[in-house]
């Protein structure tokens, strides 16, 4: 495994971190980790990670010191075994420029067509980091990098939920109608994210895999009316 | 029940919090001011998690359709019943069909108005504060009813005056530890770090408090990695941004220091404009 730091981060938190790269193994690496620290859960109130670290956040008389100390005398990085990814989701978006404002400005700074966008956008495994940003917002790595693309230099003050974006390198969806600056290439019929939920109020968890489907707009609007149903479900499916 | 007549601004439904979701991406919420949220509960015997609301310079107008036991707590403002003054820091007996007002006497952050039992509203993963795409709503307003949790009223104890609390807020400096990315300040810049009397932006809401930039102060950004209340982020462009209790879990900005848990609450109070130096504190 590689080398990890672990330090207080205030006075009831402890980060412990892992080399500052966007890479899915380190990040194997890090959620192996996070399972073996769950034998300390009697000391621990919450657990953030994102894609190199994990803040625990302590039950209020714990020290983040003694916490360190117990991690670093117990936890043998040998026992730290990286697993695979074994789930992959499909999401359908849909890419039409009535539901993607920022969809034909995109193609023509790019210079690509709506086909090979789709494709581009389409044929991967993005790999799930973390929720983070937004309540449900899922940090997705492997973005083609013919479609890394600057944020609008203007960020509207709503953006629609659902909504597909491309900011930089990174490609995301929107959980919720919110302010936001990524450039809009898609659009998917289905809820990312649900308070009333409270078990699972995301679908996703971290080292999961996802895949987005292409729909047309026909497909787009029988999906929400499924949705609105609670008919839909979202495929999934275990890999090897 | 209780009608609200006005809102005030940017007035919230707040509980102790809404815990167990960060990894979802969901913030703690909470009160921005712990002692005066906590002074508040107290005066009408609510427990820690009970709902109060919690206005921001300007307070809300109430008009009760039930009796109630109620308690306004806050740096400089004023409380009307009825249309007659009354203290903050301390309980009174509202009858049905009397209005509560809040006024403002003079520049003033964040101030509160609980009710014994505590307000009745729609818990969303497991809390009541107010977040925009979690709950349905995200502020007061006006024509909205609020229910309350209704008890037999006891009677308001003789001493249920507390004292105000100006003096816990009138510092100017604030207590931290140092964050995760101190360490890439060079030794120039920690020294203007902690020599400098920072100055508050206008740009201050639930979500974060801005400081001025100052020159030669500043950090490139960092991988996103978590962040909390009380995070203090240095920005390339030199800001200094304070993270409240409505942040969000993860950030890109350099963490150059933590707050102490209490220094939130006394931030939370301070005006725009109002110079403040951090203070290095043992851990």
């Amino acid at each position: 495994m590689s080398a990890i730091r672990i330090r207080p981060f205030g006075k009831h938190t402890l980060l412990i971190e892992w080399p500052a790269v966007i890479s899915p193994e380190i990040h194997a690496e890090l959620l192996a980790y996070r399972k073996l620290v769950k034998l300390f859960s009697d000391q621990i109130a919450e657990t953030v990670i994102s894609y190199n670290a994990i803040a625990l956040h302590l039950k209020p008389t714990q020290s983040p010191s003694e916490l360190k100390k117990e991690l670093e005398e117990t936890l043998s990085l040998n026992e730290v075994v990286a697993a695979k990814p074994s789930v992959r989701w499909e999401l359908p978006v849909c890419y039409e420029p009535q539901l993607a404002l920022d969809l034909e400005t995109f193609l023509r700074d790019k210079q690509l067509s709506l086909e090979q966008l789709i494709q581009e956008h389409t044929g991967v495994d993005y790999h799930i980091y973390f929720c983070g940003f937004l309540p449900g917002f899922i940090y997705l790595g492997g973005l083609n990098e013919e479609l890394h693309h600057p944020r609008l230099s203007n960020p509207r003050t709503r953006v629609p939920a659902g909504s597909v974006g491309i900011a930089g390198s990174q490609t995301g969806i929107y959980p919720q109608d919110s302010p936001g600056g990524w450039n809009l290439i898609g659009r998917c019929p289905v809820p990312i994210f649900d308070p009333s939920n409270s078990k699972h109020p995301s679908p996703f968890n971290a080292g999961n895999l996802l895949r987005f489907v292409p729909v047309s707009y026909k497909e787009f609007k029988e999906i929400e009316k499924q949705v609105a149903l609670g008919v839909y479900v979202l495929t999934k499916k275990e890999i090897q | 029940m209780i009608e609200v007549l006005q809102a005030g601004f940017q007035s919230s439904l707040q509980d102790a919090g809404r815990f167990g979701y960060r990894s979802y991406g969901v913030p703690w919420s909470g009160p921005m001011d712990n002692y005066n949220a906590g002074f508040a509960r107290e005066l009408v015997r609510n427990d820690p998690n009970a709902t109060l609301i919690e206005f921001y310079q300007r307070g809300p107008e109430l008009l009760f359709a039930k009796e109630a036991i109620v308690a306004v707590t806050g740096l400089y403002f004023g409380l009307k019943i009825n249309g007659e003054s009354k203290e903050l820091y301390k309980a009174y007996r509202v009858k049905s069909g009397e209005r509560l007002e809040i006024i403002t006497k003079a520049a003033s952050n964040f101030g509160y108005i609980a009710i014994a039992g505590g307000f009745k509203t729609e818990l969303v993963l497991g809390s009541a504060s107010y977040y925009p795409g979690i709950t349905e709503r995200s502020r007061l307003e006006k024509g909205q009813q609020l229910q309350f949790h209704e008890q037999d009223l006891p009677q308001i104890p003789a001493l249920s005056r507390l004292r105000s609390l100006e003096t816990v807020f009138d510092t100017s400096e604030i207590p931290v530890l140092l964050g995760p990315e101190y360490d890439r300040l060079s030794e120039d810049q920690q020294k203007l770090l902690w020599s400098t009397s920072h100055k508050l932006g206008r740009n201050i809401s639930r979500m974060g408090y801005r400081f001025k930039p100052v020159p030669n102060l500043n950090l490139s950004g960092i991988l996103t990695g978590p962040v909390q209340a009380g995070t203090v982020q240095l920005t390339p462009g030199g800001e200094l941004i304070v993270l409240m209790r409505d942040a969000q879990t993860t950030g890109g900005y350099a963490r150059i220091l933590q707050l102490l848990p209490e220094a939130i609450s006394i931030l939370s109070q301070q005006l725009p404009g109002t110079r403040m130096k951090f203070v290095k504190s043992e851990p």
